[in-house]
């Protein structure tokens, strides 16, 4: 199925689930303020429903330029546009929320040190609290790593029991020496020796 | 470890191995060793070598697996002593999963001693394999590893293959 919106009554928007494509003629500065407008409701128009194959023809019959993107690159960036270093609302802070796997970091919008904080957090559920106190990274990066992540369905709230149950496990990088200290250390937020 | 080293193989592992590199990439010459690993002086195997610095003076070595290079071969020479093994896969080959399972299976002694990260070259979104197909496999073979969509002459995704493989390892290493 694909879903068809219009922003402005003049920019279209349709996202084509099936195919995981989306095709937009939003330019960015449109992109920035559908992000950072909260009274944005207004901005967007009618939505209408499609069949997935259609698609193509419906955009062919507009005659509009639009880009596609990857469903997921799409969403990801205005994420992290709308986040801004918060979490959407209703999020507990200090609930386990597991990352299913690690982003495609090289086609996604960067967030500063969402790599660091994705290599520990993929190996358990923990909550944002404890990223945050563990890796020493400002708290406004886990955040909109969180917020991207959860937007395209990689991030949550655990649904197993016993991820709540679980004490997160230590991070040590203190052991280790040579390169591995080296990165242990960036790691987990300790300052390198010159 | 004095000279910590990334494998890379798959599709394009040499080409990885020339756009990482900070040093022309040469030829390393290793003698094979034997299924028992013990050294055939008269079979050698000739791998695509390069090296990347890190801070403090510290460097990678890199060494990418030629494809007529029969993998078996390599596997028995690197069991230890690395970092990790950086697999490309091409999602337009014929099935891009078995080669992945075949090449972790390969090397599952390297693996099970560091880690692993995976590159996915040629990858569209009208594939009838995407990157959850791929994390679908390594968790079956209870393996947890970075996996992006890259193209093996662009430095930039390559590197950040590398530091997510860095960072794998590391916080496997880390977390108690």
């Amino acid at each position: 199925m694909a879903i068809s919106m219009q922003c402005w009554s003049k920019y279209s928007v349709v996202a084509d689930t099936s195919a995981g494509t989306l095709f937009s003629d939003l330019p960015d500065s449109k992109l920035r303020q559908l992000a950072e407008d909260s009274s944005a409701r207004h901005i967007a128009g009618e939505v209408t429903t499609m069949e997935s194959g259609s698609c193509a023809d419906s955009l062919t019959a507009g005659k509009k330029r639009l880009r596609s993107y990857a469903f997921e690159t799409f969403v990801w960036d205005l994420a992290v546009r709308t986040s801004r270093g918060r979490v959407p609302e209703g999020t507990l802070l200090d609930v386990p929320v597991y990352l299913r796997r690690w982003p495609n970091f090289t086609r996604l919008t960067p967030i500063p040190e969402a790599m660091r904080v994705s290599a520990v957090w993929v190996q358990q559920p923990r909550s944002l609290v404890n990223l945050y106190e563990t890796l020493k990274v400002p708290i406004e990066h886990v955040f909109t790593l969180y917020s991207a992540a959860h937007a395209i369905g990689l991030a949550g709230v655990g649904q197993r029991e016993v991820d709540g149950l679980l004490e997160p496990a230590a991070i040590d990088g203190s052991e280790n020496e040579g390169l591995f200290g080296s990165i242990l250390r960036k790691l987990t937020g300790r300052a390198i020796e010159a | 470890m004095k000279s910590p080293r990334i494998v890379l193989t798959g599709t394009d592992a040499v080409e990885a191995v020339a756009t990482l590199s900070e040093i022309e990439p040469d030829n390393a010459h290793c003698h094979a060793l034997d299924e028992t690993g013990v050294v055939d002086p008269t079979t050698t195997v000739v791998l695509k070598h390069g090296m990347m610095r890190v801070e403090r003076g510290g460097r990678i070595h890199l060494y990418g697996k030629p494809e007529k290079v029969h993998t078996d071969a390599v596997a028995r020479l690197l069991r230890s002593g690395g970092i990790g093994l950086i697999t490309l896969l091409n999602n337009k080959s014929q099935y891009p999963l078995r080669d992945m399972n075949f090449q972790l299976h390969t090397f599952q002694d390297f693996i099970a001693g560091s880690s692993v990260a995976v590159g996915i070259t040629h990858l569209d979104l009208d594939d009838p394999y995407s990157i959850d197909d791929y994390q679908t496999e390594l968790v079956q073979r209870e393996l947890q590893a970075p996996v992006f969509d890259v193209n093996s002459k662009d430095y930039e995704d390559l590197v950040t293959l590398v530091e997510a493989l860095l960072l794998s390892a590391a916080a496997q290493r880390a977390v108690k």
